[in-house]
């Protein structure tokens, strides 16, 4: 009963935070949000009290209930070992003993990096943020094609109810890694079900901390087992010691596999009673014992050789930027735009684990993930891009979604107000300048006309820009008609700023007559 | 007639080529509205076509209807020149599309209803 019920909720939750990522449509009502809002890094990230609170009350009760049910990766890993059970009819698992010190370095390791502004290993391991990116760069494309291939199917047939969308690249490196996650995770869970939740998830290891002093846990009702060790084969944490009678708690998901396969009732999952603690504390319980396994040493080499790498590129990187300098014609950004409601790179930074939520959700497309323009600290972070299309002036889409804050819910007025970037007009690429043709499409889709227009030659007219007005929305540089650099882009800023917009006097203009 | 833009893919191509020419041009296409309507309720005088705020347009509440492309268009300009100045000779489109026949510039030949409400 109990394992249905965790089944029930955790395809729920997951298909329903899956298709949250994938929908394109818009058909899913907005409240869907809240799964991503009650995930547990998110939640940590942006201080929310009441869901932190309630995970931990809730994991302090019930175990990790949250691994076994709410986490999206949690799932992915079932469904993986699900599959591995249907194609190997004889699958068991074996217990094998905690690996302390490996999951306590990496949690260590973890929050060490983060203090220091590297929130990368964090999104890295964070299990909604990879699931997050799963979706986003190796889910989403598959969907959006077979939309894309329905559309064709319908509109054959004269159904016109779908339409055709863009599939976008979305950059090489958060692809590869979304992939490479997938593999390393599906391949561990294929073998050996939960080996991630126990060896390097950070909240694994947080909550299997708490789940030590829950009060309702699986136990072994000692004078029905004869240690048959059916448990044991079915638990995919590979805690329970069936020989010994022993579970390690810090490390069970609260899956309830081994209730549901002992077929001599000899597993409940109960309260706390007083007698029966004298008589799980008589036995034994961990011993910590360094176990050489080839695959933790190559997990730990992996982790560190990205770290390395990654740090001496970054510097690399950052040695070439400043040598550079802006030629004649060609345009490159020198500083990324964050999304609206980043308020700085250092806030955001901080804060963002890439879950490329923002990427998905962004109706204009104008999100996507940066390599190195945040710093090796910032990749995968995203940043915007105007390769097809402007951010919209009215939309508050992903400050609205961001489940950590590191967006930070702005209002429509206090859009208008933001400034991302500041515009920067190239004379020489300018069309008006260079052919003499008339143009003024930069200033046509100027929000605050920061991009105006003034006479030039004759009857032309070419773009005048004031900097201190733009807000940063990208649509001068997206409609910009120049080939091959664009006449005007807009230059990141390492901190938004707040701009005031004059109220200009509305003239009482009557119109009594035809005119014609 | 500047709706008729819409229809292609790459308006950019109008835009690189005597725009004035090409939408008189494609109002020449085969299928022609029935009914032409320009809607003159709030139009815009500045910072077009996105507008700042409310000091860019007038509350000038005209609507025109009418079977011909270019007189609607002309009746339009016309109305316009009221809030801001719109000569016709500016409005290229308009003469051209004479010019090919999609319609007539000229108000005094036409039936026109004036309505005030």
């Amino acid at each position: 009963m109990l394992k249905k019920i965790r089944i029930t909720v955790s395809v729920l939750l997951f298909s329903l935070i899956t298709l949250y990522f994938l929908d394109f449509a818009g058909f899913l009502p907005e409240s869907i949000g809240v799964l991503t809002d009650i995930q547990f890094i998110p939640a940590l990230l942006a201080l929310d009290v009441v869901v932190l609170v309630a995970l931990i009350i809730i994991t302090l009760i019930f175990g990790r209930v949250y691994c076994s049910s709410v986490c999206p990766m949690g799932i992915y890993q079932d469904i993986v070992a699900w599959l591995s059970k249907k194609l190997k009819k004889k699958k068991r698992y074996t217990y094998s003993r905690a690996k302390t010190i490996l999951r306590w370095s990496i949690l260590g390791a973890t929050l060490v990096a983060f203090l220091s502004g590297f929130t990368f290993l964090l999104g890295l391991l964070d299990p909604y943020g990879a699931y997050g990116r799963f979706v986003t760069h190796l889910f989403r494309p598959a969907y959006l094609a077979g939309n894309n291939l329905l559309e064709t199917v319908f509109t054959s047939f004269n159904n016109y109810s779908l339409y055709k969308v863009g599939i976008y690249s979305l950059g090489v490196f958060s692809l590869i890694t979304a992939l490479i996650t997938l593999l390393v995770i599906g391949f561990l869970a294929w073998r050996n079900g939960r080996t991630y939740c126990n060896t390097i998830c950070p909240v694994g290891t947080t909550l299997g901390f708490l789940s030590r002093f829950s009060l309702f846990k699986i136990r072994f009702v000692d004078e029905k087992c004869n240690s048959c060790g059916l448990c044991s084969m079915k638990c995919k944490a590979s805690c329970i010691d069936s020989k010994n009678k022993v579970i390690d708690h810090d490390r069970c998901v609260t899956c309830f596999n081994c209730i549901e396969v002992c077929n001599r009732n000899a597993m409940k999952y109960t309260l706390v009673g007083p007698k029966k603690q004298e008589a799980v504390e008589a036995i034994p319980t961990y011993t910590y014992i360094k176990e050489d396994k080839p695959i933790d040493e190559s997990k730990r080499r992996f982790l560190s050789a990205t770290l390395i790498t990654s740090l001496t590129a970054g510097k690399l990187l950052a040695q070439t930027a400043t040598g550079s300098v802006l030629s004649k014609r060609e345009l490159k950004r020198q500083t990324p735009i964050a999304p609206p409601g980043a308020l700085s790179f250092d806030h955001f930074r901080e804060k963002c684990i890439s879950c490329h939520l923002c990427v998905s959700k962004c109706p204009s497309h104008v999100i996507k993930p940066a390599f190195l323009e945040y710093g090796p600290g910032g990749m995968m972070q995203p940043k915007l891009y105007f390769d097809h299309g402007f951010c919209n002036y009215d939309c508050t889409v992903c400050c609205d979604i961001c489940p950590t804050d590191a967006l930070v819910k702005l209002t429509r007025e206090e859009k208008h107000h933001t400034q991302m970037g500041k515009v920067n007009f190239i004379l020489e690429n300018c069309i008006v300048y260079y052919d003499e043709t008339n143009c003024g499409a930069c200033s046509e889709h100027c929000p605050t006309q920061a991009v105006y227009m003034v006479p030039y030659k004759g009857s032309l007219t070419i773009p005048e820009t004031n900097p201190d007005i733009c807000v940063g929305c990208g649509g001068c540089e997206y409609v910009c008609p120049a080939v091959p650099y664009k006449a005007i882009y807009v230059e990141g800023l390492t901190a938004h700023n707040t701009i005031e917009i004059k109220q200009e006097k509305v003239e009482e203009v009557v119109i009594d007559d035809f005119g014609f | 007639m500047k709706n008729y833009m819409g229809i292609v893919w790459d308006r950019g191509f109008f835009h690189a080529n005597d725009l004035q020419q090409c939408i008189a041009d494609v109002c020449t296409y085969a299928k022609r509205p029935v009914l032409n309507v320009v809607d003159a309720y709030r139009l815009m005088k500045t910072s077009g076509p996105r507008g700042k705020s409310d000091a860019d347009v007038v509350l000038s509440k005209g609507l025109f209807i009418s079977q011909d492309i270019v007189a609607v268009d002309t009746a339009a300009a016309n109305f316009f020149n009221q809030a801001r100045e719109m000569p016709l000779d500016k409005v290229g489109h308009l003469a051209k599309g004479e010019e090919l026949g999609v319609g007539t510039m000229n108000l005094d030949k036409l039936n026109i209803r004036r309505v005030r409400i």
